[in-house]
């Protein structure tokens, strides 16, 4: 697999396969950012590609290659706080409208929709109570498994903060769901 | 999880395991849009460019050259007809109070030569080849004034011209 700093490099001379590339190397990280902050997967899917876009189109003004996923991590995170500014979009709830609808009728289904459903809204709310970097920081670590190093790269913040805050924020999350962690 | 340290690791593994299947069934299905969007994004700024199939010959050079002629022409026209009225001024001026001749007056009498154009955009069109070019209608006013001191009067020649360019279109 090529470089991430090759590939910016040649993304910067106008190659749009090896942005492509670049994109599918980031694109999780960067859904676990716009998550962290959106709170919402398709308004945060949404965010990722105007970012990305937005990165093709600015690529020439980045100086170090080396630093593209931290770079880009910024561009992110900034239009994810414009989305959030914007307001919320309806989607989530329509999905489980409609998920519901193809489970109605099968009463272990529609228990299982129901409890999952329940789940989700718990997890969600007990995300919501972190702070936002604590946020990000458990996104990427558990969706894109990236190690304290590379959290804290994209973050701006030290391996070991990095650590301290995963730790706290797993501390503060078995409290909150403690009702199916402890099960 | 690798880095921390828990009193109840069976609760920890299973927060971990609730968090992980949690954001992939969120998160998964996003994956892959935005590189299917950028795909659609060069798609759609590549077509946005005028279509020239590459077997056809390139009428780009040709057509340029004509409208590099025309511009060129003009140029020099206009260079020209500067240069004469210096002429006229330069070489008639010295002369006046002397024996007048019936070349330097008509010379000394040309008073003004000036020459305007304008360029009109008409769209894009196929020609005969099949290809496609932008036609400019380029319309030209060539003005003399002098003063006739034989008729006592100025008299101005107007000379309209109208000039159709094409400027062939690339595929870059």
């Amino acid at each position: 697999m090529e470089t991430t700093s090759h590939l910016v490099t040649r993304a910067q001379a106008g190659d749009a396969a090896a942005f492509g590339e670049l994109i599918a190397q980031h694109e999780r990280a960067a859904l676990a950012l716009a998550y962290a902050t959106v709170r919402e997967a398709s308004t945060a899917g949404d965010v990722v590609q105007d970012a990305f876009l937005r990165a093709w189109q600015k690529i020439g003004e980045l100086q170090d290659a080396g630093r593209f996923g931290a770079w880009l991590g910024r561009i992110v995170r900034n239009m994810a706080t414009d989305a959030v500014r914007r307001g919320p979009r309806p989607t989530e709830s329509l999905d489980d409208d409609r998920h519901a609808a193809t489970t109605r009728g099968t009463a272990p289904a529609a228990d299982e929709h129901r409890e999952r459903r329940e789940l989700r809204q718990s997890i969600d709310a007990a995300l919501a109570t972190l702070d936002e970097l604590s946020r990000c920081a458990v996104v990427l670590r558990y969706f894109e498994d990236l190690s304290s190093k590379e959290i804290g790269d994209l973050l701006d913040l030290s391996p070991a903060a990095v650590d301290m805050r995963l730790s706290r924020a797993r501390t503060q999350l078995r409290e909150r769901m403690s009702e199916y962690v402890n099960t | 999880m690798r880095h921390e340290e828990s009193n109840n690791p069976e609760a920890s593994d299973a927060l971990d395991a609730m968090l992980k299947k949690h954001f992939d069934d969120v998160l998964g299905p996003q994956v892959g849009r935005a590189r299917e969007r950028f795909a659609s994004y060069i798609d759609g700024a590549k077509s946005a460019q005028p279509i020239v199939t590459p077997t056809r010959p390139a009428p780009g050079p040709r057509f340029r050259s004509f409208w590099a002629i025309g511009l060129i022409g003009g140029a020099v026209a206009a260079a020209l007809s500067v240069v004469s009225m210096r002429h006229a001024v330069d070489r008639a001026a010295p002369q006046r109070p002397s024996k007048p001749t019936p070349q330097n007056v008509a010379m000394a009498t040309m008073a003004q030569r000036g020459l305007t154009w304008e360029t009109l955009d008409q769209g894009v069109v196929e020609l005969d080849d099949g290809s496609y070019a932008r036609q400019l209608l380029q319309r030209r006013l060539d003005t003399t004034r002098w003063y006739d001191a034989k008729r006592k009067a100025t008299i101005e020649y107007v000379r309209p011209q109208e000039e159709t360019v094409f400027v062939g279109l690339n595929k870059y």
